[in-house]
This record gives structure tokens, sequence and C-alpha cells, in this order.
């Protein structure tokens, strides 16, 4: 009798973390979906500039090619891509970059002020999004990661850690 | 064969095998045909050095991932004995599990001579993505990856050396509890299939939560 009871309980347990996953899986698979199929245009999302003055990141753009990066200031990877940036300012100097951190504003001061990003290129801009935000419009999960727009708002190319700028540049408008 | 002895055999395989794969199928080259698109030469460079300076890491993960595999294989049919027979004999379905374990060997091998000598112009994905004789394979493996990955494990576990497995396991539990081969193979689908179905749900699980 003790067995029996043992064995419907650790089936009831068994069984019960089964579907528990199951279902949390199809709900994320679903989830994901929809910010796959959403940021295929860019989202229409609040960011906040290093002047702490919100901006709209859709209207911000306009009519132009824009390239998003997401990083965090303490990743290599993305240091790396900063200085690649810098280093290749005349290049991108007709683009518009938008440099996006969940970090706190100061962080994002210190990360722009070390690379020079805003001094090096006019059309740069560095701003905080907020994490729920970046998770619920771009599904955000590793850093850096490059998002290339269109000029009329469509995702081009979407890049998942340290890319080359000439990559980058193979799918912006030709100058 | 001692046990013991059955498991250093199949570790020193697995070694033998992963050195293999190494040598025949991972160059440089392929580094730059699969990162060229994204990273510069030097960043590159900087991939190679480093999997070069971790590569003892993944020998000596080998023997401890092998271990625990088998000794949770043991754990579920332990377990499913205990309610079978009420009988607990962890000591000879650990041997069972390992015997049975010589059978993922071939799909390994087969993976290499595969790809060295008829897919050779396979990718870092095609290394990772393809097994022989699998579910995954009658898809096209690299659009699983991109738009489903959560199911390239399900589909690459439902593969025909994992039935073989099954068999194989129901043998050695048939010689261990002394009945027939059927009643031994419905108490492995009972308790491994239990072990294994959660384990493939535990890691879809996970790739949809963490993954990129």
């Amino acid at each position: 009798m003790n067995r029996k009871i043992m064995l419907g309980v650790l089936l009831l347990g068994v069984g019960g973390a089964i579907a528990l996953m199951l279902w949390q899986t199809l709900h994320r698979v679903e989830k994901k979906a929809q910010i796959k199929a959403a940021m295929q245009q860019l989202p229409d999302v609040q960011l906040l500039a290093l002047d702490s003055v919100a901006f709209d990141l859709a209207k911000s753009v306009g009519d132009q090619a824009e390239v998003l990066f997401f990083f965090h200031p303490d990743c290599e990877h993305c240091q790396s891509e900063a200085k690649q940036v810098r280093e290749n300012a005349q290049v991108l100097s007709t683009t518009k970059l938008i440099w996006i951190s969940t970090e706190n504003l100061d962080r994002l001061r210190e990360f722009d002020e070390k690379f020079s990003l805003t001094q090096s290129i006019e059309k740069l801009v560095v701003a905080k999004i907020e994490p729920i935000t970046a998770n619920e419009k771009f599904g955000l999960r590793t850093f850096p990661t490059v998002f290339i727009y269109d000029a009329a708002g469509n995702l081009t190319k979407k890049y998942t850690g340290e890319t080359k700028i000439e990559a980058i540049l193979k799918h912006l408008p030709k100058r | 064969m001692n046990k013991n002895i059955l498991l250093i055999l199949l570790i020193f395989a697995l070694i033998v095998i992963s050195l293999l794969a190494k040598y025949v199928l991972i160059s440089e080259n392929l580094y730059y045909n699969t990162f060229a698109e994204q990273l510069t030469y030097e960043q590159i460079e900087k991939l190679i050095s480093e999997g070069k300076k971790w590569e003892w890491l993944g020998y000596t993960l080998i023997p401890v991932l092998i271990g625990l595999k088998i000794t949770l294989a043991a754990v579920c049919l332990s377990t499913g004995l205990y309610f079978f027979t009420n009988r607990f004999n962890f000591k000879d379905l650990f041997r069972v599990a390992i015997v049975a374990e010589f059978i993922f060997l071939v799909p390994a091998l087969l993976k290499i001579f595969w790809l060295a000598f008829f897919r050779t112009d396979y990718s870092f994905l095609d290394i990772q993505l393809f097994y022989p004789l699998s579910a995954l394979s009658l898809f096209d493996e690299a659009a699983v990856q991109q738009n489903q990955s959560w199911l390239v494990y399900p589909l690459q576990t439902f593969n025909l050396f994992e039935v073989a497995y099954w068999l194989l396991l129901a043998k050695g539990v048939s010689e261990v509890i002394k009945k027939d081969f059927t009643e031994s193979f419905e108490l492995v689908m009972a308790s491994y299939g239990t072990g294994l179905v959660l384990w493939i749900v535990t890691i879809m699980f996970i790739t949809v939560t963490y993954g990129v």
C-alpha cells in the first residue's frame, strides 16, 4: 500500500512538473513569436537620452536607416564594438546610430565619455530603455545585439554578438 | 567484464571520438567560413586561440557528463524496478546502463564519417545539429534551429539509436530481474521513458527561457 502511495505521489510530481514546464514552454514560444513579429517594424518605444529628456524612438529616427546597438557598459564585446564604431566614425557619419542600454544614465554617460561616442559621431545617440520594454519589444538576451532598420522602419538584419562595421555597412543604403 | 572497466573503456572511446572529430572536422578554415561575415580576421583569430586555450575543459567534462547520464538512467531504472518488484538494485542496473550506452558511439562515428566524406560543405551549425537517423534529419535543420530552436533537442533525441538503446536496456534488465524481454521493456518504458520525457521537457524549457 505504501509503495502504491509513493508511486502515486512520484507520478503526480513528475507529471505535474512535465505539464508545468510544457505549458510554460509553449507560452514562451508564443510570446517570442509575437516579439519577433513586432520587431520586424521599428518599435514605438520611449527612451531616455543622456540629458534625461525622454524621446520616442520611431519618431526621432524619421525617414532614414538606423542601427540600434543594445549594450551593457561592462560587456567586453560591447566595449570593443564601441571602439570599432569610433574608429569608423567617418564611414558611419551619415547613419543614425542609437546605443541603447537598460543601465542607469550615470553609467551610460561614463560609457559615452570613455569611448567618445557622441563626440565622434553627430548622429549617434546613447539612451536608456526600461528593462521590461527591452524584453517585450526586442526580446533581448545577449549583448551586444545589433538591429539594422531601413528608411521605412523595416528590420533588414539582426546580429547577435560583436559585429564588424563592414557587416553593418553591407545592409545600409549606399552613399 | 567489471563495470568499472566498462566505464573506463566507454570514457576512453568517447575521448578518442572527440579527438577524432576535432582533428577531422574542425579547422581554422571552418572558423573563417563560419564567422567571416560578422567578425574581423583578428576577432576570429582571437576566437580560435580562446578555443585552443579551453579545449582541455571539454575533455575533462566527458567523464563527468557521461557518469551523470548513466547514473540518472540507472536511478530511473532502479526506481522502476523498486515499484515493479519491491527490490532496489542500483549496482547491476548501473552496469546495464553502461553497456547500453556503447550504442551511442555509432552515431558519433557516423556523424564524423558523413560530414568528412559526404556533406563536406558543413558549418559549425551543421556539426551541432546533424544527428544520423534522427527525426531532425527529416527537416531543414537550420530552419528548425532558426524558427523553432526549442524543437531541435527533442527531434535529435527521437532517433533509431535511442530505440536501440531502449532495447539494450530492456535486454540488460531482463537478465538482472530474470523476467521475459516484454516485461522488462515495459519496465524500461515506464521508468527510463518517464525520466527521458522529463529531461527533454526540461531542456526545451531551458532553451526557450534562456536561449537567444
